[in-house]
């Protein structure tokens, strides 16, 4: 199935884009390569502020790329390739987060938090704690609305690209944010964040 | 409860995005192996698949004509098509008897074709897919059983137990699964998270030695930084409360 795009969400894919595209259809490793490199980091942002697991990020970076060369072929040009590897990125992604979420939890009742990388100075274990608290509190949400929050409120997304990646309507994803924001303002003034 | 704090713990997770956004060479590099590897298996269904589809649909138009087929048994036929993945479009709804003719070579047009129920075909597992990605995108896939080459085996032994892992969190069929996808593909190009999931399941399934064996090659960077951090972790943890 192809893309649905909203008309408001449509970007018009440039000329070297376009060509990227063809040759991924013709299954040319060289251009998956050339996708890899343009996009990856792009997709493993997202990755890791959807699942809070840097290490299931990979997994679903890795198997994004593997599935681009059959859903390519589903690729209308309407979004940007960057949004429509995005949209295949929600769909692996959401086999990973109840794993992750179990492996947030068990370490929460070690009493550990995951590190950072490298030195560690304060604001960035305080930005390591808030950020593992947000996704602990994100395990607790429906999944719609999770995936609706991290890419409008964590990515910065409009609603317009969100409705394209999730495939509804733009009413549905703003509905979704609003109430993802009310019970994550709950959820972290129970864990004592204020 | 104040809206800031929702606010600041979103920029924190913002930015731990960020700071993930650094490559990592071992992930490309599994990539364009596992791609490669798929290439190669549709390289060969393209060989076989497209003739094999020309003919049918020669085979069909041929028999119409002949009268050797009535136009309502036409239209109750399955459709066959070809996209190079050797995928099958799914037959119309069913109601009717649908049969899938499975042409002889060009070389031979007088042999009469063996007909082929194709309720007999083996029946894809749908995959749950986010709305505007086709489910094309899923390796699990509905091929011909003569055309299904040990690649798409293994591929498909590689979806059941990530099936079981982490859709069914079923720890004791997973690492069944992932012991008969490592059976079949020792070296494949997803061995090393076969081996690794597995190491999960061990966990789970309170195997501590087992899981400590199977988790050390990860820890001591047999496997590039693949896991190392984790599996490292993870092993203190079950050594600790040994």
């Amino acid at each position: 199935m192809a893309l649905a795009l909203p008309a408001a969400a449509a970007q018009p894919a440039c000329a070297p884009e376009d060509s990227l595209v063809a040759r991924l259809r013709r299954g040319e490793a060289e251009a998956l390569a050339e996708a890899y490199d343009a996009y990856s980091a792009h997709v493993r942002a997202f990755a890791v502020r959807f699942l809070g697991d840097a290490m299931a990020a990979e997994d679903v970076v890795q198997e994004t790329f593997v599935a681009l060369g059959a859903a390519i072929q589903g690729f209308t040009g309407a979004a940007a390739l960057r949004t429509f590897l995005v949209s295949i990125a929600v769909n692996r992604a959401r086999h990973h987060v109840r794993a992750a979420a179990r492996r947030r939890a068990a370490t929460a009742r070690l009493g550990e938090m995951p590190r950072a990388p490298g030195s560690t100075p304060e604001d960035d274990l305080e930005r390591v704690r808030l950020s593992a608290l947000l996704s602990r509190a994100l395990d607790r949400l429906p999944l719609d609305q999770r995936i609706a929050f991290v890419l409008f409120e964590v990515e910065e997304r409009t609603s317009a690209e969100v409705a394209t990646i999730v495939g509804a309507s733009e009413v549905t994803v703003r509905a979704r944010v609003w109430h993802a924001r009310r019970k994550l303002r709950e959820l972290l003034a129970k864990d004592g964040l204020r | 409860m104040s809206g800031d704090a929702l606010e600041r713990a979103v920029r924190a997770l913002r930015a731990s995005g960020d700071l993930a956004r650094r490559e990592n060479a071992e992930t490309r590099r599994r990539v364009l192996r596992a791609v490669a590897i798929r290439g190669g298996r549709r390289r060969g269904l393209l060989r076989w698949g497209v003739p094999l589809a020309a003919a049918l649909a020669l085979s069909s138009a041929w028999a119409a004509l002949g009268g050797r087929l009535g136009m309502s048994q036409l239209a109750a036929r399955a459709v066959v098509t070809s996209n190079g993945e050797g995928q099958v479009t799914p037959p119309p709804p069913a109601g009717t008897a649908r049969t899938l003719i499975v042409a002889a070579p060009p070389s031979t047009p007088d042999t009469s074709p063996p007909v082929v129920s194709v309720d007999a075909l083996p029946v894809a597992t749908a995959p749950p897919s986010a709305p505007g990605v086709r489910p094309d995108a899923s390796p699990v896939r509905r091929t011909f059983p003569s055309a299904r080459a040990p690649a798409a085996e293994t591929d498909d032994l590689y979806a059941a137990a990530h099936r079981a892992h982490f859709v069914d969190l079923d720890p004791a069929a997973a690492l069944s699964a992932w012991d008969a996808y490592l059976r079949a593909a020792p070296t494949g190009a997803l061995a090393p998270e076969a081996r690794y999931n597995r190491a999960l399941c061990l966990v789970r399934l309170g195997r501590r030695d087992d899981a400590i064996a199977a988790l050390q090659p990860f820890a001591s960077g047999s496997f590039g930084g693949y896991r190392q951090r984790e599996a490292a972790d993870l092993v203190e943890a079950l050594q600790r409360t040994r």
